[in-house]
């Protein structure tokens, strides 16, 4: 009898520990894939990107790696990988490389980056990068709130290579996670007050030419994308320059 | 019962919520050891939170608005629910959820009181208590070159003036072509890494002025505006003919 109970206890434990070892098992990230494997994989997914070289690949952190890409047709594309406990995994793949911005962790800015890749033809020296904010007020019997306007620039150059990754200055990180304290708070509150200020930081982006001329980039917007869902990105909005304030 | 008013998620929230469960735990053990018969344990447990069950009515009083309990639910569903033996026996512990409602409508109200005065909405140095890891930041193309002095900025916080919020007229100020700040932004300077006073668990968004003696303080729904007789922070050389 207790032989027999033991049997069958044994390997009930066992399977429970596999699967919590399974459940738990934060997996090692390998080294990133061969670059024809990546590319096996990426035309398996989605076979209209048709994809052909593999540019670069920049890790953003241990488990996150950013593969600017040429597809087919010659086109400057890009592709977002995510290690998942036991594999490589693809995440996203865009065929132009207008700049997205990656967030890792949706609640920590110091998690973002933004990623680009640039078609060489449109020929741009720079981009600059924008933190708006726009200046907001509301006015009520009881209430008067004001909300300056924030205007930050970030310029990264495009001489030595068209694409690449960034993640946001320390300021603009303390002052986006601020701002999503700020409407956490808010989303709290406006199940009671209706008309609670909306707050919203959003990043936008001006291409520049030659001569700091800035240039509408015709050969880098408009491409098509597959997305598995599994990863978080937020599209980057062209600037109009008379947008901006102070601009010259 | 409830408010809907802004109830502070934090320390003083928290400890009136703990006092109101602590009363109706005392009235419930005082019933307890009255009672020659003693019911069981969880039933009584049970009693009280249906005996919560009521009928509320909103009802305005000063600027709050709150729902209070009229008619007493939980208890009319015991009467119908109980045998008339165990009714006697349970009959109180009833009561005692229902006029519970009350008891946290009080500790509510407290909450709201309470909380203003330990953390007083209009006081600057409520949202800037710690000072120790502030910077300053230009947040606008218009802002001068500006350092951030913390031990200076912390003596200033005290003499601070409260002034009125001017929301509409910043705003037209910096949009219109013909104003001085068309274009330029009034708070160009916004200061980080401060923390509110222990426990108040107040998130706000702070600014400087561009002269220096201005302190906007942002929280989700309000701004405050202080002005200070001396500079709070330093001011690089300026150009004041441009």
């Amino acid at each position: 009898m207790m032989m027999n109970k033991k049997m069958v206890l044994i390997p009930i434990l066992l399977v429970m520990i596999a699967v919590i070892v399974y459940l738990f098992y934060d997996g090692k990230p390998k080294p990133f894939l061969e670059d024809t494997q990546a590319i096996k994989v990426m035309n398996q997914l989605y076979t209209e990107g048709n994809i052909s070289e593999i540019v670069d690949v920049i890790p953003l952190d241990s488990k996150h790696v950013f593969v600017p890409i040429i597809s087919g047709d010659d086109h400057y594309g890009m592709s977002f990988w995510e290690w998942d406990r036991f594999q490589w995994r693809l995440g996203r793949i865009d065929t132009k490389g207008a700049p997205y911005i990656w967030k890792i962790d949706e609640k920590d800015a110091s998690t973002h980056y933004i990623v680009w890749n640039m078609d060489p033809e449109d020929e741009l020296s720079e981009l600059k990068y924008y933190l708006i904010g726009e200046r907001d007020f509301h006015s009520s019997e009881d209430v008067e709130s004001y909300r300056p306007r924030v205007q930050m620039e970030l310029t990264t150059t495009l001489q030595k290579q068209k694409y690449g990754v960034l993640p946001f200055p320390k300021d603009w990180v303390e002052l986006m996670n601020g701002n999503l304290r700020l409407s956490r708070a808010n989303q709290l509150t406006s199940l009671f007050l209706m008309n609670s200020p909306s707050s919203s930081l959003y990043i936008g982006w001006i291409p520049f030419g030659h001569h700091g001329k800035v240039t509408f980039p015709e050969n880098t917007v408009n491409g098509s994308s597959f997305d598995s869902g599994r990863i978080n990105v937020d599209f980057v909005r062209i600037l109009n320059e008379s947008e901006l304030e102070l601009s010259k | 019962m409830s408010f809907q008013l802004e109830v502070p998620h934090n320390i003083v929230f928290i400890s009136c919520a703990i006092l109101g469960w602590l009363i109706v735990l005392i009235l419930v053990s005082r019933q307890y050891l009255k009672q020659q018969e003693k019911p069981t344990y969880w039933k009584v447990i049970l009693v009280v939170l249906v005996g919560m069950g009521s009928v509320t009515t909103n009802l305005n009083l000063l600027q709050f608005s709150m729902k209070v309990s009229i008619l007493p639910l939980g208890v009319w569903l015991l009467v119908g629910m109980l045998s008339k033996k165990s009714w006697q026996t349970y009959r109180p512990y009833a009561w005692i959820g229902f006029w519970a409602n009350f008891i946290f409508l009080g500790t509510t109200l407290m909450t709201g009181y309470i909380d203003n005065s330990v953390y007083p909405k209009e006081d600057a140095s409520t949202y800037i208590a710690d000072l120790k890891h502030a910077s300053i930041v230009a947040i606008h193309p218009s802002a001068h070159p500006a350092t951030l002095n913390n031990e200076r900025l912390q003596t200033h916080l005290s003499d601070l003036q409260s002034a009125d919020v001017l929301g509409m007229e910043w705003n037209r100020n910096s949009a219109l072509e013909s104003e001085y700040y068309y274009q330029k932004e009034r708070f160009p300077y916004a200061l980080l890494g401060t923390l509110p006073r222990w426990g108040s668990n107040l998130n706000s968004s702070i600014y400087i002025q561009d002269d220096g003696r201005g302190l906007l303080i942002t929280t989700s729904n309000q701004s405050y505006y202080y002005r200070s007789k001396e500079p709070l922070i330093d001011m690089g050389v300026r150009n004041d003919d441009e």
